[in-house]
């Protein structure tokens, strides 16, 4: 099972049940770190942030961890405006 | 309410010929459905007047009493129970003929003689799009019911909302808010309110979303930070705790930006948590004098060890406003998606009109081409000049009259080690005071006074820090960071002790408030005089009829009439 994770083109609220299902079925294959490839995402709200936020501690709990790779400018900015960096490990 | 599925579809087959009428139902019924049938229109509009299970009509064009088309005049149909698509059947096949049949509502068509496996595969899918359209009716009449039902609690949970705002509203001198909710429920809340030592607390919060959802995760925000300020916690405890309540009591993608200010008048200092909001700004003569960025995650996310409640301080200036917004100003798109943006707003602000609010709404409704816009828009300004206002008569004043206390009382409290740090000293003797009737701007005082006093005690007494510090750059984060290490250091032997007294003197009398240190004491026949507060004797010495500072300087006396 792969541990990269593609994030979709537009990541809000309807991207949740899809994303929470990978993020659970990653989970159990116990990788040591897991990866969010952003390449094709454009777009990224407040609801989106929480997703990522929500994803993070899940990961921590099963002592895994998680680093998001590939963002574009305008969304890195978004996440950095947010400080997310704070948080969650961001490439 | 399922659709049952497994019913047999119930036909009526209308035609005067009973031999021709039995051989239909034979064979509907060798083909799995129910046939019943009926010689004349008359028996049939009984039937179906009083039958609402029938689901399709076979029905012949020329009977003994009528055309079959008198069934489907509309004001006879409106008096059946049951509403059925219809197979006409006649010899005759002329395309007026037909078209008339049609225009009165016929769904289908047979010519005699009839072929049966015909009428059979008419008949099914004729049964199939009737099931069909019962199963949308049903659902919409669901769909109504669950309608009605929404709406009733939203409005039952707008009516809880809005009255927990009401408790908190921001109507001082000098707060101005503009609040444009995007629904029924805005995520954002603006708050403002004065704690009792004369402190103002502001708080911008703009919760995950918009709509119900936001609002419910913004209540917990609005009672910590109203019962807060009124206990006269300071402005690190508040964030910490709205954070800590978050984290715990919402889901964990639901999170809420915030800008929190305290601004003290008396030491002239004014302290801004900005936490995923758009920047705050300090305004003098359209000037942005100072920016406060985000520098934090927006409350709800980090658990109560990682928190990060390092503050912005600056002195606050005399002259000027604070300005803060939510993202739903700054990130209105226009036509070409651009961002209404900082540049905008700092445009709007450098013009400085004379009613800035209204400016900037104009401003954005020319921007986004309509006054819909995509999020909650919640823009305010505060200006302290005119918050308090009522400093340079009353509170400063020493002539203040005390109340006709009559009976003596003393209250004294000693907390050693750990204690210091978790425990508000101010807050435990102003809700004493208030207990006994104080009135509230002599408590005012009492707390600014007492507030200082203790801060001086555990700051240089016990933790041994220097106001040096401060003045250095970077100096209040530095400051902050020491004091955080020493208070870990905290041992047993580390006490203070306040007592307040009622002290009748002559025809009067006196409040005589006393706080004593463990540490060492100092030379306090040279005290320095600086603005940050070397040991910040000014205030007191505003405020007080008299202080005494008692030998080796770890216990100071101050008295308010």
């Amino acid at each position: 099972m792969s541990n990269i994770i593609q994030l979709p083109k537009r990541f809000d609220y309807s991207a949740m049940n899809d994303f929470n299902a990978t993020i659970n079925t990653v989970i159990t294959g116990k990788h040591k770190k897991i990866f969010l490839d952003a390449m094709l995402m454009d777009y990224i709200d407040s609801s989106g942030l929480g997703l990522l936020v929500m994803a993070y501690k899940k990961i921590h709990e099963s002592n895994s961890s998680m680093t998001i790779i590939n963002l574009k400018p305008s969304a890195r900015e978004i996440l950095l405006l947010a400080n997310l960096q704070k948080l969650i490990d961001i490439k | 309410m399922s659709m049952p599925m497994h019913k047999m579809p119930r036909i009526l087959v209308i035609d005067d010929d009973e031999m021709h009428n039995l051989l239909l139902c034979r064979f509907l019924k060798s083909k799995g459905f129910e046939a019943i049938p009926v010689h004349s229109i008359e028996e049939s509009k009984q039937i179906l007047r009083r039958d609402n299970n029938i689901d399709l009509l076979v029905l012949d064009y020329q009977l003994n009493d009528g055309v079959g088309l008198e069934l489907l005049a509309p004001d006879v149909r409106s008096s059946f129970l049951s509403i059925a698509p219809v197979i006409m059947m006649s010899g005759r096949c002329e395309d007026d003929f037909l078209e008339q049949c049609f225009v009165c509502g016929v769904n289908d068509y047979l010519i005699k003689p009839v072929n049966l496996s015909l009428l059979a595969l008419k008949v099914q899918s004729l049964v199939t799009s009737a099931g069909m359209q019962r199963i949308i009716r049903q659902q919409k009449d669901a769909l109504e019911i669950f309608k009605a039902e929404a709406t009733r609690e939203e409005q039952i949970a707008k009516f809880t909302y809005e009255y927990l705002l009401r408790q908190n509203s921001y109507n001082y001198d000098g707060v101005d808010v503009w609040l444009k909710s995007f629904s029924a429920f805005s995520g954002d809340v603006a708050l403002v309110k004065k704690s009792p030592s004369g402190n103002l607390y502001f708080i911008l919060a703009d919760a995950t979303g918009h709509g119900l959802a936001a609002a419910i995760t913004i209540l917990p925000v609005v009672t910590i930070f109203n019962s807060m300020v009124a206990k006269g916690f300071h402005i690190q405890k508040i964030v910490s705790e709205i954070n800590r309540k978050l984290v715990l009591d919402t889901p964990a993608d639901r999170f809420v930006a915030a800008v929190v200010v305290e601004i003290n008048p008396f030491k002239r200092s004014l302290n801004v948590w900005n936490g995923a909001m758009p920047p705050v700004f300090w305004v003098h003569e359209g000037q942005v004098i100072h920016q406060f960025n985000s520098d934090h995650m927006a409350l709800g996310i980090m658990n109560e060890n990682s928190f990060d409640a390092t503050l912005t301080t600056i002195d606050l200036p005399h002259n000027g406003f604070l300005f803060a917004c939510s993202d739903g100003l700054s990130e209105q798109e226009n036509a070409h998606l651009e961002h209404f943006a900082s540049d905008r707003i700092i445009e709007t602000i450098a013009a400085q009109p004379a009613n800035l609010l209204t400016d900037l709404s104009h401003r954005l409704q020319a921007h986004a081409g309509s006054d819909n816009y995509k999020d909650d828009v919640s823009v305010c300004i505060i200006q302290p000049s005119l918050v308090f206002g009522d400093l340079n008569d009353s509170a400063l004043q020493k002539n203040n009259q005390l109340p006709s206390i009559i009976n003596n009382f003393e209250w004294a409290v000693k907390l050693s080690g750990r204690q210091l740090e978790s425990c508000e000293l101010p807050p435990l003797c102003n809700h004493f005071l208030d207990q006994l009737g104080v009135d509230y701007i002599l408590r005012k005082k009492i707390f600014a006074v007492l507030a200082e006093m203790v801060s001086n005690a555990l700051d240089h007494g016990i933790l041994g820090l220097s106001s040096a510090i401060k003045i250095k750059p970077n100096g209040f984060i530095q400051y902050f960071y020491e004091r955080e290490e020493q208070l870990k250091k905290l041992s047993d032997k580390d006490f203070i002790k306040i007592s307040i007294q009622w002290i009748p003197f002559e025809s009067e009398g006196q409040l005589v408030l006393e706080v004593e240190d463990s540490g060492a004491g100092y030379d306090y026949n040279n005290l320095p005089n600086s603005s940050y507060g070397g040991r910040g004797y000014s205030l007191i010495k505003q405020l007080a009829e008299s202080i005494e500072i008692i030998a080796p300087g770890n216990k100071i006396r101050a008295s308010i009439k």
